[in-house]
């Protein structure tokens, strides 16, 4: 296991893959919505900060998500 | 060779696109063709559009008149070559695969274990090598990335859980 959230956290049935990393979305809460991303290793699984990262936001659509650059 | 595309037809016809010596082709000349009709009794033999290419050989979810229902097959692109690779849910009761996902050594794929619930399964294209993974149910999401099976999923105490699965190490399961 490389990653685990705090409990009652629900996850986007989606892993979106970009070269070598993977991007995943988890909502912790219900007013809250976390963009991750893993080079596949623990060290290497962070999450990215919303005011902080290069995506200008996310769309959760059903079983997918977009990510904008 | 090896099979890089596969298309099913809604009639549950199968057809590859083949890469051979560098230049994709489509079997049995330019247009997609029909390599093996497993089923004769029913409308589709092939269900589901889940398939997956492992070490030049096409995997799939197909069910064909023999009574064993929908399982896991595998198809080289030629009538003999196209055949069960294991009843996983043994007689009618089908163990549906889905979900397959290959690495270059392995084969990831949901099917129905004996207490009908949706359980990871890794097969070698084997029928020796496919068993299920004991304790690893149903992912949410998954992917492949470095040779390695990727998936999320919920936990029995409800935290979100990402686990990573070696396409090649049978002792990291």
């Amino acid at each position: 296991m490389i990653f685990q959230s705090k409990p009652d956290a629900r996850p986007f049935p989606a892993l979106y893959q970009a070269g070598k990393l993977i991007y995943f979305i988890i909502q912790p809460n219900r007013d809250e919505v976390e963009l991750w991303r893993t080079d596949g290793t623990k060290e290497g699984t962070l999450l990215i900060p919303s005011s902080q990262n290069e995506f200008t936001g996310f769309e959760a659509v059903g079983d997918l998500f977009f990510l904008e650059i | 060779m090896s099979i890089v595309k596969a298309y099913l037809h809604p009639a549950g016809t199968l057809a590859f696109l083949f890469l051979q010596m560098g230049i994709l082709t489509v079997c049995s000349g330019q247009q997609a063709s029909l390599v093996v009709d497993i089923n004769k009794t029913t409308t589709s033999g092939v269900l589901g559009n889940s398939v997956a290419a492992l070490k030049g050989l096409l995997y799939f979810s197909g069910e064909s008149q023999s009574g064993s229902g929908q399982e896991l097959w595998r198809t080289d692109g030629t009538e003999q070559g196209t055949y069960m690779v294991k009843d996983i849910k043994k007689g009618e009761k089908s163990s549906m695969p889905s979900g397959l996902k290959a690495t270059s050594g392995k084969l990831f794929f949901l099917a129905k274990n004996k207490e009908d619930k949706d359980v990871l399964h890794v097969s070698d294209g084997t029928e020796k090598g496919t068993r299920e993974l004991a304790g690893l149910i149903k992912p949410a999401a998954s992917v492949i990335m470095d040779d390695a099976y990727f998936y999320i999923r919920t936990s029995p105490f409800n935290n979100t859980e990402l686990w990573r699965l070696n396409g090649n190490e049978d002792e990291t399961f």
